[in-house]
């Protein structure tokens, strides 16, 4: 309740300031996200209606800027006992000039491209991870240097059906580092320092420290239409108190360069990430094209990758990953083509591939997606896609077989209808094999609410290089945000 | 929540919709905040984009080529990308697509985020030259440039210009993270 009343005080204070000429120099942003839901995943018995609700209040105040959020849950139909009506999940204070970043409280962060450190949200996922603590950074010209300390902090209670276990849980993480970069004419040169330590909840000391060393490098344009970027760390694991173990180490690295002449873009990317075990990160993939990914901890793999515009719509894109991963001792790949045209007034995109873990698995996913304008800026859109994977884990075989047919029609820029149908033949019979679903769309300015009813298959899930499975559910879902 | 409420009321009724203030790196090396992009002739859109989200680009194309064919328009153009495994390739999908317009970089969707909670892109905001906020849209709709003229010829800028002909449905996209 403090950091309510300091909030108010600061945009109070500001109210009448004005720092800049002609500019209001307060502002107040209220964003809510919320679920009503009694969603439950096949096989388990009914859950009841339950409201999980998302409040940000952000107050700028000149160049101070303080946030709150809270987030709110109830069981409507029947006590479930898990009720919270109002948990402070985050609140920042921070004060920003030209040269200049104080923050105290919350705050995301990343040190290079996450490979070393990345403490970040993910609604999806129901994921929010921060550092509650501070945070300074200081960019005089051709300069960024910044410093850090505290604890991470993973959100209690995410607004998401399935949301994901967090690492944090369980442990107490303590963080502080450094990161400093250099840039001139394009090109820049950085380092990083992270020091973490690791206490388990049950235990009164800390149990494990890491050291994470790490520098990056970017130039973009040194020659006409070619970028570069190259980054690599060095993590040391070090156990403490009485224990056997030694301390280990491990190294992830990640570059790319890239060639765009005109309507051509060509990137070669590659990975490096060995024994690399460190749980707050979110490394390039290379692959956010495929519903499931490769282990970021140990494997080698490089990446061509090819586009070209035929048009203002029109394009073709083509890749092709070839790695090493060290944990399933086995060769990978990837190979994506996709396209994107107009016949008419129908506009469609397709994409295909096909993944491969010599041995182990074979996976073809495929899509095509058609937009269909009928009167008046609506339109009808259709889409299909298939999954379908092999594995043979030490002869163990399993098949995962995934076909999805969804429709929508969208009546204006404020309404739009879907229907979806799922058909998982891999499915035992017993737990169902078909899945529909039905919803709409309606937004409006800063208010947007879907609701949707039926059921869905699950399967993999995968945002920002973290994937997980999300068991098959049904129900009634009515999703809403606001912003004021 | 009494307090809650209450301060959220009276916050609201005094503030009207002014957007929060944002700074960040813009493609290329500098730092800058909103407030460098507000011009008292024009509308300012932001417009928050990815390399992987094709809706995106055929915004930020559509809004290119508008802006080329009414160089009266009274709008100046500020993107956000919000890139997150991509980032490598924004510089050179901006001179793929030919992309005129700064590039505020946001691979951790803060500022996304403080103008729309959902984050899903294509997203768009108006502002104007008061940093106040006219319009929002979600998904990218080619009525946006009617809009746009509206609000301009009720702010006094500019001539009001002729819509687009073709007409685009919205494609909402969302943003993975």
């Amino acid at each position: 309740m403090k950091w309510l009343w300091g909030f108010c005080l600061v945009t109070a204070l500001a109210h009448g300031e004005g720092i800049e000429l002609d500019v209001p120099s307060s502002s107040l942003t209220v964003s809510n996200h919320s679920l009503f839901t009694n969603a439950q995943f096949l096989g388990e018995p009914p859950k009841p209606y339950r409201f999980l609700s998302e409040m940000d209040l952000r107050g700028d105040a000149g160049r101070f800027t303080a946030q709150v959020l809270t987030t709110h849950r109830f069981a409507v139909s029947t006590n479930d006992g898990l009720d919270r009506p109002v948990t402070l999940e985050k609140k920042t204070l921070s004060f920003e000039t030209e040269h200049w970043k104080l923050v105290a409280g919350d705050s995301h962060l990343e040190l290079g491209r996450g490979i070393a450190l990345s403490l970040f949200r993910d609604p999806v996922l129901g994921l929010d991870n921060t550092l509650e603590g501070g945070y300074v950074k200081f960019s005089p010209d051709g300069w960024d240097a910044q410093v850090f300390g505290g604890r991470a902090l993973a959100i209690a209670n995410p607004v998401a059906i399935n949301p994901m276990q967090s690492t944090f849980v369980g442990r107490t993480l303590w963080l502080a580092g450094g990161a400093v970069k250099r840039k001139w004419n394009g090109a820049a040169l950085g380092g990083h320092y992270l020091l973490t330590m690791n206490r388990r909840n049950e235990d009164p000391d800390f149990d494990k420290r890491w050291h994470t060393a790490g520098a990056n490098f970017s130039l973009e344009q040194f020659a006409p239409g070619w970028d570069l970027y190259a980054e690599s760390n060095f993590l040391a694991r070090e156990p403490l108190g009485s224990t056997t173990l030694s301390t280990t180490y491990g190294r992830g690295s990640y570059a790319s360069l890239i060639y765009s002449p005109g309507a051509w873009k060509l990137k070669l990317e590659g990975k490096d990430y060995g024994d690399y075990f460190y749980d707050f990160q979110r490394p390039p993939t290379l692959e956010e094209d495929v519903v499931t990914t490769l282990n970021f901890n140990n494997v080698t793999a490089g990446r061509f990758w090819a586009e070209r515009r035929l048009g203002v719509y029109e394009m073709v894109r083509t890749s092709l990953l070839f790695g090493h991963d060290r944990i399933a001792h086995s060769d990978i790949g990837h190979a994506v083509v996709s396209g994107k045209w107009k016949l008419g007034p129908a506009a469609f995109e397709a994409r295909a591939g096909y993944r491969w873990i010599a041995a182990q698995e074979d996976l073809i996913h495929g899509d095509i997606k058609t937009k269909l304008p009928t009167w008046q800026g609506q339109a009808f859109e259709f889409g299909v896609r298939k999954l379908y994977r092999h594995n043979n884990f030490n002869g163990l075989v399993t098949l995962d077989d995934r076909n999805f047919v969804d429709f929508g029609y969208t009546f204006s820029s404020h309404w739009s209808l879907t229907a979806g149908y799922e058909f998982v033949p891999s499915y035992p019979v017993a737990s169902g094999q078909h899945f529909a679903n039905v919803g709409t769309l309606v937004k409006y300015d800063g208010f947007s609410t879907r609701a949707s009813v039926g059921s869905t298959s699950g399967g993999p899930q995968c945002s920002g290089g973290i994937c997980r499975l999300v068991p098959a559910y049904s129900g009634f879902l009515l999703e809403s945000t606001l912003t004021l | 929540m009494k307090h809650l409420v209450f301060a959220l009321v009276l916050s609201a009724s005094a503030w009207g919709a002014v957007a929060p203030n944002f700074r960040g790196e813009i493609l290329g090396g500098s730092t800058a905040s909103v407030e460098k992009f507000l011009q008292p002739d024009k509308l300012l859109l932001v417009s928050f984009w990815a390399t992987w989200c094709l809706p995106c680009m055929d915004e930020l194309t559509h809004v290119r080529d508008y802006l080329k064919a009414h160089p009266d328009f009274p709008l100046t153009v500020l993107t956000v990308n919000v890139d997150t495994e991509q980032r490598s390739e924004v510089g050179a999908t901006v001179r793929q697509m030919d992309i005129p317009f700064p590039v505020l970089m946001d691979g951790q969707m803060e500022i996304l985020r403080k103008f729309h909670k959902e984050g899903s892109i294509p997203f768009s905001v108006v502002l104007d030259s008061k940093r106040e906020i006219l319009d929002r849209f979600s998904g990218y709709h080619d009525s946006m440039f009617g809009k746009i003229a509206e609000h301009a010829k009720k702010a006094g800028l500019g001539k009001k210009p002729e819509a687009p002909k073709e007409a685009k449905a919205p494609t909402p996209t969302k943003a993975k993270s």
